[in-house]
């Protein structure tokens, strides 16, 4: 805490001297005085809602089919032996190249990237989700059984519940990759609107205190939501300690 | 490579996709069938394009993934043995990561221009974070109890590092590059996009910009063999530097 007030300190001593030029960085007051005259004139606030908004949706559907695919991936060795090495081989595919195909099939419209992020964040939710069914302690079906528990128990009281910690952790670094994938997205087709067409269109007229100041907003984004995230995983799976 | 019902899924699934584009009479603008990708791939390999353009991607990739990790590395090593310097800039760098790295772009591309040194940084920034956080938490997680054993045997604090923390860290060093190398590879798309001339990412994109689904799909592809290979490579060194640890 003391560190970081102490560096803004400098930082702001340091563009109070003047030994900062404003064309390509900025001071700590300049920022936040962007930032608000940007929020109060309502420049970055419809960019910042449009780009979250589809961050959200895509993570959601990425959520709700990593899920179930990394569900049905760990229970099932045939799954896993076909579609193993098509899955590996798209992991390793950066999405984001996608984007010029996207475009071309989806339009311009919220649907381009709401399809970039789900695309993107799906992998680690799943391989997250399959590693957590895979790997599961045999013991837990052995006792399922001796309990007597048919399948609809199994699947409710032992699978989900024990899933469920690696979902969240899967959802977790998704939600990295989602904003990040999106921003993308903004950057290379401007007519998308969004953070990024505004971060780019600000660097481009050399205004770095407008830079600063949607960076820093992205990046108490990225920390809230990432620590939201973290708190809801604690509230709903007490049962799991570490992560 | 030995299963058969790979393959087998792998031919339905190019027959079908072959089969549905020449009956659909799809526009080719929308979609092509795999043959024409093929062809394109080909014509790429004969005309020397292929091995100028992957050279081109291959170096950038490494240089940049390589700045990234000369800094990380080092850095992830100091923040995991000095509890004081982590608990002093932990929270900050865990902001910085939650920060999409695109953000930065802007700033890269007003400091520097559009230059070769431009897209190393890009791809440097992408990877760089990733990198240290995991090199931070893989030794932060070396197994305490090792270090207990070694004290049990009277070891100081400089052999418990040299010979206790270090190569505990080959492990997580080696698996960060890993989960480096995924982001890097994104930064490569990136910065591809600003002043390069050659580049599977640039060919993709240029294939973008002239609606030519054919090359978008055979700068995808062989964006997919570079991801895969870089994956293999960087899990083959892990396999061969830290053989005790069981790699995913």
């Amino acid at each position: 805490m003391v560190a970081g007030l102490l560096m803004l300190a400098v930082w702001e001593g340091a563009w109070r001297a003047g030994w900062i030029d404003p064309l390509f960085f900025s001071g700590p007051t300049a920022v936040a005085g962007a930032l608000w005259r940007l929020v109060v004139s309502g420049a970055i606030i419809p960019n910042y809602l449009t780009t979250l908004s589809a961050a959200a949706l895509g993570l959601v559907l990425a959520v709700a089919t990593g899920g179930v695919a990394g569900i049905v991936y760990g229970l099932s060795p045939a799954v896993r032996q076909v579609a193993g090495p098509y899955l590996a081989a798209l992991n390793a595919t950066p999405r984001v190249a996608t984007i010029g195909l996207l475009v071309v099939w989806l339009g311009l419209g919220i649907g381009v990237r709401v399809a970039l992020v789900t695309i993107s964040a799906f992998f680690p939710v799943f391989f997250n989700t399959a590693e957590g069914v895979r790997g599961r302690d045999a013991s837990l079906d052995r006792v399922a059984r001796v309990y007597g528990c048919n399948r609809r128990e199994w699947f409710t009281s032992i699978l989900l519940p024990h899933t469920l910690p690696y979902l969240l952790t899967g959802t977790r670094l998704a939600l990295g990759r989602a904003l990040v994938v999106v921003v993308i997205a903004e950057i290379f087709v401007g007519s998308l609107g969004g953070i990024g067409y505004f971060i780019i269109n600000a660097g481009q007229q050399f205004q770095s205190a407008n830079v600063l100041a949607a960076a820093c907003l992205m990046a108490a984004t990225g920390w809230a939501l990432s620590t939201g995230l973290e708190r809801l995983g604690i509230w709903l799976t007490p049962w799991h300690d570490g992560r | 490579m030995r299963r058969p019902a790979f393959w087998i899924s792998l031919a339905l699934v190019l027959g079908s996709w072959e089969a549905y584009v020449r009956l659909s009479g799809i526009s080719p603008f929308f979609l092509v069938p795999p043959s024409v990708v093929l062809e394109r791939l080909g014509r790429w390999l004969v005309t020397g394009q292929l091995l100028v353009d992957l050279g081109a991607s291959v170096l950038l990739l490494l240089a940049g993934l390589g700045l990234a990790a000369a800094i990380a590395i080092p850095a992830g090593l100091s923040l995991g043995v000095w509890r004081g310097l982590a608990d002093a800039l932990g929270p900050y760098l865990l902001l910085a990561y939650a920060t999409p790295a695109p953000v930065l772009l802007p700033m890269l591309l007003m400091w520097f221009g559009f230059t070769a040194l431009t897209r190393v940084l890009i791809v440097a920034m992408f990877a760089f974070l990733p990198i240290l956080l995991n090199v931070w938490w893989g030794v932060r997680g070396v197994d305490a109890s090792w270090l207990r054993v070694a004290q049990v045997f009277c070891a100081s604090p400089r052999e418990l590092l040299i010979h206790v923390v270090l190569p505990g860290s080959v492990g997580p060093v080696l698996a960060s590059l890993r989960i480096g190398g995924g982001l890097a590879l994104i930064g490569l798309f990136v910065a591809e996009t600003y002043g390069a001339a050659h580049g599977i990412g640039y060919q993709t994109i240029v294939g973008a910009k002239r609606m030519d689904i054919t090359g978008v799909l055979a700068g995808l592809s062989l964006l997919g063999l570079l991801g895969v290979t870089l994956e293999q490579a960087l899990a083959a060194t892990e396999r061969m530097f830290a053989p005790w640890r069981a790699t995913s």
